[in-house]
């Protein structure tokens, strides 16, 4: 299962998702987790939309935010992508070892 | 740190008042971060002098370099937006920068590679200090441009680097429920919605509560202009009480509460009746900001 977390500093959850400067891409399968820079974060038009898919593209399932606008909430949804609630400012690690539990 | 936004649906509600208010209510240290990027008026409402400014880019422009063009016109044939216009002397063709939607169709289409890119400036981020107290963050996008959420973003990234822990950010989000609506709100702790007491103010601030009910922020009901129409002000209660948002505030209209922005102050110096319920109306904000940082987890508990 990947779960994928917006971030800006790629220490804490970001409280945006379509414009956070990167992802945090965590496989269950693998220790630890990865950060890759979110390339929509300038675009001019759908960041949103096109953060939803940049995920997508990933094999990301669950995505932990503490909110999505509605058009990039109407994206993951397509997608099949589960979206579940995280506190803005949350540390990584301590939002990823929580999840072993889920 | 905490941002507050005020937001309306309908324009003219009175948002960027009651966000002066409050900030001035708050006092010098807080900042204000105008979102209304099409047409800002944080400035007017707190009396701004521009300290800082900063070119905003949003993409690329368009450029067709005249000496390369063969006239042969396929870039106007390619643009659906009617933005490509022979020259001046018929001999080459122009982007019209109002125009042009950055799309690149002409880029494509155009054999002789005429067409090459350059940095288009689409708006201003400013800084400013006020008159009234607080730190103001602004913007303007050029006309005809769009990406103004991208802007407000710029807005909000602008007045968070100014904040420090225990700073509040007045946030005066734009009318309406689009992207740089959504980019206002995002990450607020709180939504202060401004309703007029109106039919279509109503109705655009049901719309701005579906918004905030899909985007779960906590809010306030603030009524504006009460006092005109029994059974409006009475909706106006209904639909707040429905959405489960309380009422912090009901401000009559009254002349008054435009003579106090005229000679330079805020709602919050407004003497009178008007002026009670204005203050009324911020003192419950800021009980509802203090139950929030009590709530929070970064410990700002702060009395």
């Amino acid at each position: 299962m990947k779960y994928g977390i917006p971030t800006d500093d790629g220490r804490t959850v970001s409280a945006v998702f379509g414009r956070a400067k990167s992802f945090a891409i965590y496989d269950e399968a693998v220790p630890g987790f990865s950060i890759v820079e979110n390339e929509g974060a300038n675009s001019e038009h759908g960041a949103g939309t096109g953060a939803a898919a940049f995920l997508a593209d990933k094999g990301v399932r669950i995505v932990l935010a503490p909110e999505v606008g509605p058009k990039a909430a109407e994206a993951l949804k397509a997608g099949g992508i589960e979206t579940r609630s995280a506190s803005a400012g949350l540390e990584l690690t301590a939002l990823i070892s929580s999840l072993g539990s889920s | 740190m905490m941002t507050i936004a005020v937001a309306s649906g309908k324009g003219g509600a009175g948002k960027t008042s009651f966000a002066a208010a409050l900030a001035a209510s708050i006092g010098p240290g807080s900042i204000v971060a105008d979102c209304d990027v099409d047409a800002a008026n944080g400035a007017i409402a707190l009396g701004g002098s521009i300290t800082r400014r900063e070119d905003y880019f949003a993409g690329p422009g368009y450029r067709i370099d005249a000496s390369a063009c063969t006239g042969c016109g396929a870039c106007a044939g390619a643009c659906r937006f009617e933005a490509i216009k022979p020259s001046a002397d018929g001999r080459s063709y122009r982007i019209v920068p109002e125009l042009c939607e950055r799309c690149g169709a002409c880029v494509d289409r155009c054999i002789a590679r005429a067409i090459g890119t350059f940095e288009k400036k689409a708006g201003e981020l400013f800084v400013s200090q006020t008159r009234i107290g607080p730190t103001l963050v602004h913007a303007e996008l050029e006309p005809g441009e769009d990406t103004s959420g991208k802007l407000v973003r710029k807005v909000r990234e602008g007045s968070t680097a100014l904040a420090g822990a225990d700073t509040a950010i007045v946030v005066d989000a734009p009318p309406g429920i689009g992207c740089p609506v959504i980019a206002s709100l995002s990450g607020c702790d709180l939504v202060v919605v401004v309703v007029e007491a109106s039919v279509s103010g109503i109705k655009d601030a049901e719309r701005l509560i579906e918004l905030l009910d899909s985007m779960k922020r906590p809010a306030v009901g603030v009524i504006n202009k009460a006092g005109l129409n029994a059974p409006m002000d009475t909706r106006a209660k209904a639909v707040l009480e429905r959405a489960g948002l309380p009422l912090a505030g009901e401000i009559p209209f009254d002349p008054a509460l435009r003579s106090v922005e005229e000679s330079g102050k805020t709602w919050k110096d407004v003497k009178g009746a008007a002026g009670d319920s204005v203050r009324k109306a911020l003192a419950s904000v800021k009980g509802a900001m203090a139950g929030i940082a009590r709530k929070s987890d970064h410990g700002q508990g702060k009395e």
